[in-house]
This record gives structure tokens, sequence and C-alpha cells, in this order.
């Protein structure tokens, strides 16, 4: 079942000097439960497609549809917030938040209650594999791998149906790398969700369903692995 | 449309959460708003001591006048007419109006031809005993209910100074039968003024007071015998004889409408000293001792003058300082914001919770410098007010001006690897 869809999307980065075409008509569709990946070298506008896929921006040309609806018509925090998750390179967990907190968050922005969103958190830090001690640290206390589990944690938590992963085991060893791909893998098999990890690493895309390639702002499917 | 229960929950604790979290932040804006709030109050409570030292002015240097002859040598022993006296006694810009009249008188009924031997006695008609040079309240010593509140009557009553009452066997409260003349003033014959004594009435009068003058001040004999003003007034309009007052002094009612109180006087007939005229002794003249006033009145209003043009510039910079000091906070907290932004937090609820961070951290200081300044400086708690509305009105307009430039930033610039 499609999920979400690019259509003919452009996207420009203005300056002073020059106009830098970013995205020219990018197409994609992306199905429910399954995990892709977007590879291409940097500068290719991976990041750029990410941040329109997660409605932090609008398309300057084209549409994106989450199920058939036009991002346009929708109110784009309500979508970040309920929709779709990004987990990032860096994790950008709040610093000054345990884990628990952080994991909390969306779900508090959500209007969820201290004591549910409690309850929820505990659940998704397990899941993704990490003990009950870490629920009070912070993330300066935490490895680089725990962090992104926590992140990911938290990106589950919201609820979404999608997930956006950039560059996600860039920061991590190739141990910590593992894991991380078996849980998206996991979000995008088990729990239906549509997982899209933008990423340089080519055993992360080897793990993807489907594989799209970036080269100068077009887009490319390219036979998986699998 | 989302519920706004949701917000509400996500906003009054995890701001003081927030602030909390970022103890150090708040606590260096804190102290950069105590120290605005202080030097805020100080800056105002000057305006206001400035202000209020301006009000009170009135109090302190009062303008007072009174009427002289034309060039200003004689302000006692004048020939004040009874159309200026009235005008004096009605003016809306005057108060405190002080009148005199110098009469002579000796006890019992004789004529002018009798004078020698009978004609002993000063006489002053005052409305206050203040028309007394030197005369003091304390030595007076009146009798029965009366007070110097009688001299602004026209009864027929007097007080009498000690000396005299021992020297005819007089006690307080007598009924004594008095001869009274009056100075008249000659036509000018060129070669000056000419004063004559006239027989003016013989009344009875009953001592309402007995005075003990030590130190009398007076140009003319210290007075015997002093009337109400209105009593020797009416003895005048009695014979049908033209009244003229000895001295006039006054107070200006509002010396900042000292133009108003000029302007009155003029429409009265009086006029300006004059120092080259003629030495006479009508009184048409008035001199007003304004020059202190003037002077202490425009030093104060210069200078809240400059206190006050410089408010709009003491704003701007407060309103700066919220700006700079809340942009240059907010720089490290970027990734927060943007990663608020990423997880739906709407750029309206993210401005309020960083907007409500910063009203609590400077309402606590503003509270704490407001407290300060209450110790310290000794500020009036109205003013504490006002300077505590002016400074979070404009440091909140500042860090609104800050948190309104985040609303361009890019969430992905931020937590994307700029691809």
């Amino acid at each position: 079942m499609e999920r979400l869809r690019a259509e003919k999307v452009s996207y420009c980065y203005r300056t002073k000097y020059q106009t830098i075409e970013a995205l020219k008509e990018v197409s994609c569709s992306f199905a429910a439960a399954r995990m892709y990946a977007v590879v291409g070298e940097s500068g290719s506008g991976k990041s750029t497609l990410l941040s329109l896929l997660a409605g932090l921006d609008v398309p300057a040309a084209g549409e994106i549809l989450i199920e058939g609806e036009n991002l346009r018509d929708m109110d784009r925090d309500r979508y970040r917030r309920d929709t779709v998750s990004v987990v990032y390179q860096a994790f950008h967990l709040f610093p000054l938040l345990t884990a628990m907190e952080n994991v909390m968050y969306p779900m508090q922005l959500q209007g969820i209650s201290r004591k549910e969103a409690c309850r929820r958190a505990g659940m998704l830090i397990r899941k993704v594999g990490l003990p009950e001690k870490i629920f009070g640290q912070f993330p300066k206390m935490m490895s680089g791998g725990e962090q992104q589990r926590v992140a990911i944690a938290r990106a589950l938590a919201a609820g979404g149906k999608i997930l956006l992963a950039d560059e996600p085991t860039g920061n991590l060893d190739s141990e910590n790398e593992r894991h991380i791909v078996e849980i998206l893998k996991q979000c995008a098999h088990e729990d239906g969700l549509t997982v899209i990890v933008i990423t340089h690493n080519p055993a992360v895309a080897a793990a993807a369903d489907g594989i799209w390639r970036m080269c100068d702002g077009r887009l490319q499917e390219e036979e998986s692995g699998k | 449309m989302r519920s706004l229960s949701g917000y509400h929950k996500f906003f009054g604790l995890p701001v003081l959460r927030n602030l909390v979290r970022h103890w150090q932040k708040s606590l260096l804006s804190g102290l950069v708003g105590l120290l605005t709030v202080l030097l805020l109050a100080a800056y105002m409570g000057n305006m206001e001591s400035a202000r209020a030292q301006l009000a009170a002015l009135p109090a302190a240097l009062p303008v007072t006048g009174k009427i002289s002859n034309l060039n200003g040598s004689l302000d006692a022993g004048l020939k004040i007419p009874e159309k200026t006296v009235q005008g004096i006694a009605e003016a809306k810009e005057l108060k405190g109006q002080v009148f005199t009249v110098l009469l002579r008188a000796g006890l019992g009924v004789f004529t002018l031809e009798e004078w020698e031997g009978n004609l002993n006695f000063f006489v002053v008609g005052a409305n206050d005993l203040a028309g007394v040079p030197g005369l003091k309240k304390e030595e007076i010593c009146f009798w029965g209910d009366v007070d110097e509140g009688i001299l602004r009557t026209a009864e027929d009553v007097c007080i009498v100074d000690i000396w005299t009452m021992e020297q005819n066997g007089l006690s307080p409260g007598d009924e004594i039968l008095l001869t009274f003349f009056y100075y008249r003033f000659g036509n000018d014959t060129g070669s000056g003024n000419t004063v004559f004594i006239e027989p003016l009435c013989s009344t009875y009068s009953r001592i309402v007071g007995v005075m003990d003058i030590e130190e009398y001040t007076g140009t003319v004999g210290c007075p015997n015998l002093i009337v109400p003003f209105d009593s020797a007034r009416q003895m005048f309009h009695g014979q049908d004889i033209p009244f003229t007052a000895d001295s006039v002094s006054f107070t200006v009612a509002d010396p900042f409408r000292l133009n108003a109180c000029k302007e009155e006087l003029h429409t009265l007939g009086l006029l300006p000293v004059m120092k080259n005229a003629e030495y006479r002794f009508d009184g048409n003249a008035v001199t007003l001792r304004d020059d202190t006033f003037i002077r202490a009145a425009e030093n104060l209003r210069e200078s809240l003058a400059i206190l006050q043009g410089i408010l709009p510039f003491v704003l701007c910079m407060i309103v700066c300082a919220g700006y700079l000091c809340s942009y240059l906070l907010m720089q490290s907290r970027r990734p927060e914001y943007a990663t608020m932004r990423s997880l739906g937090m709407s750029w309206r609820h993210c401005f309020l919770l960083l907007l409500a961070e910063s009203a609590v951290t400077e309402t606590a200081a503003c509270a704490t410098g407001s407290l300060l300044a209450l110790a310290i400086l000794k500020t009036q708690p109205a003013v504490l007010l006002l300077a505590g509305g002016l400074f979070l009105g404009a440091l909140l307009a500042g860090t609104g001006g800050a948190l309104w430039s985040f609303r361009r930033l890019s969430v992905m610039a931020v937590l994307g690897r700029g691809d």
C-alpha cells in the first residue's frame, strides 16, 4: 500500500548571488511496512528531500501526498507531531532531559497525560533494547548507540506512520550500526511503518527493501539487494 | 483543530522546568534584568523626585508680593485706594492678603485742637497679625474665646499693648471710648507730598487682647492698639471719607501661574516698579519676589525635561538589551528549538514557551530588583510599579523580537548536515 508519494518535486535554495536547484522534478513513492534507503553523494539533495518529506519545508513545485492527501493542504505542525518522525545523525536529544523525558516529550506534546506517557516511554525504551537503568540518564551520560536508540524510541513515541532517518548510523561503530539497522527494519516489518533512511553506508542501504539514488537533484530507483 | 488542553498541559510546568534546567542562563538573564530594574528604578526615582520637588516648590519658596510706590522705595505708609484694596482682596490668583491702615487715637472724646495730651496712641488696622511688623503670635494674650481671627471681622474691638493698659488702668474686656484720627495725603505741591492728621470718629471699642511687643520692626511708631482692618474701614465709610490703606501684601496662589497673576494685577491698575519714577506716597506699583522661585523652577524643569527626554532612549536600550540577551542566549538553544519544531511544536507554541520562560525570569528579576530598590534607593512603590511595568514591557518586546527572528530559522539546516 502506497503511503508516501512525491510527484515532480522541485526545490531550490536562493542566496544573494545564486539559485541552487537542489531537487529537480523528483518523483518517488514509498509503501507501508517497508524500509527504503536513499543514497547519493554529499550535496546531491538527500537531506533536502528528507526535509520536504518531514514537512519542515514545502516544495517550490510538485506535490507530496500522504496516503493521497496533499501535504500543502495539511497542518504541517500536526503532520510532524502525529504522522512523521525524524531520527538524526547527531541524535538531537534534549540535553537537559533524561532518556525517559526525551521519549515522553512528543507524547506530552500530543496532550497525553504524564502518567500514560511515562508508561509508554518505558515500553519503547525497552523495545529498542535499552535497559531500565538508562531511564534516568541524561544524553551525555549515554554512548552514541544508546543515544540513537533513545532517539528512535522518541521517534516511535509519537505513533506516526512514517519514520525518516538522516544518516542514523553515521556516528556509530559497526556493532551499534547493526543494532540500529535491525531496529529500523523491525519498525518497518513488524510495526508497519514506512522507514526511509538517508545513508552513505552501503551496508545500511543493502538492508533496505528498496533503494533510491539521488544524483544532482534527481532521483532514480535502484535494484535492491533483496 | 487540536484541543487547547494539551497545550496547557505542555506549558506551565515545562517553562519552569526549562528555567531550572537552563539555570545558568536563567541566572545570567535574571541578573541582567535585576541590574536594569535597579538602574531604571534609580532613574525614574530621580524623575519622580524632581517632579515632587517641583510640585512642592510653591510651598517651599512662596512667591510674595507687596504694593509699593512707583519707584519702589516705600512698601508701607502708602496711599493705596480702596478700589485696589478690594481688587486685591478678591483676586483669584492671590491668597494670604494682608492689609493695614495706620491711624492715631486717644482715650475719650476730643477735637483736633485738643490733640495735645490726648492723641497718644498709634493704631494699626490689620486683618492679620502679619500686618504688624515684628509682632509674634505668642506676644498676644487674647481674652475669652477670642483668637486672632477677630482681626478678619469688622467688630469694634481692639488689642492694647500692656504699657497702655497699665498707664490707663485698663483691663481686658473693658469697653473704652476712643477718638480716632487718620492720615490724609495732601495734593502734591511739586516739592513732595504732604500728610495731614484729620479727625475720623469717636467710638466704643472692647479690649479683646493684650500685647507685649518686644521687638517692633516697623517704620512708624510701635502701635499701642490694633483694630480689625474692616472696622477701621467702616469708620471711614461712616464718615464718608475716602478710605486708603497703608500697606498691602500677598502671596501668589499658584506660582506656576505667575503670568496670569501679573495679568490680574495689571488689570487692577498696578504697574511694575520704575526705579527712576518720582517719589510719591501713591501705592500704585507692585513688587513680586519671584526671582528665586523662577530660578529654582527653571532648574527643576530643565532637569525633568532632560530626564523625560532620554526616557525613550532608555526604553530603546532596554528593548535592545532584551533583544541581544535573548538572541545570544538562544543561539546555544537553536538545536533545542529546531528539535521542538521537528517534533511538531508549532512556531507559535515555541515562541510563547520561550517568551514565557523569559517573562518568568524577568518578572522574578523585576520583583527582586524592585525590592532592592525599595530597600536601598527608597524608591516609591508607585514609581517601582511603573518602572517594573516599563522594564517588563520593553524587555519582553526585545525578547519577542529576538524570538521572532527564529521564525526564519531552517530546522533542517540546524538538525541536518546541511546537505
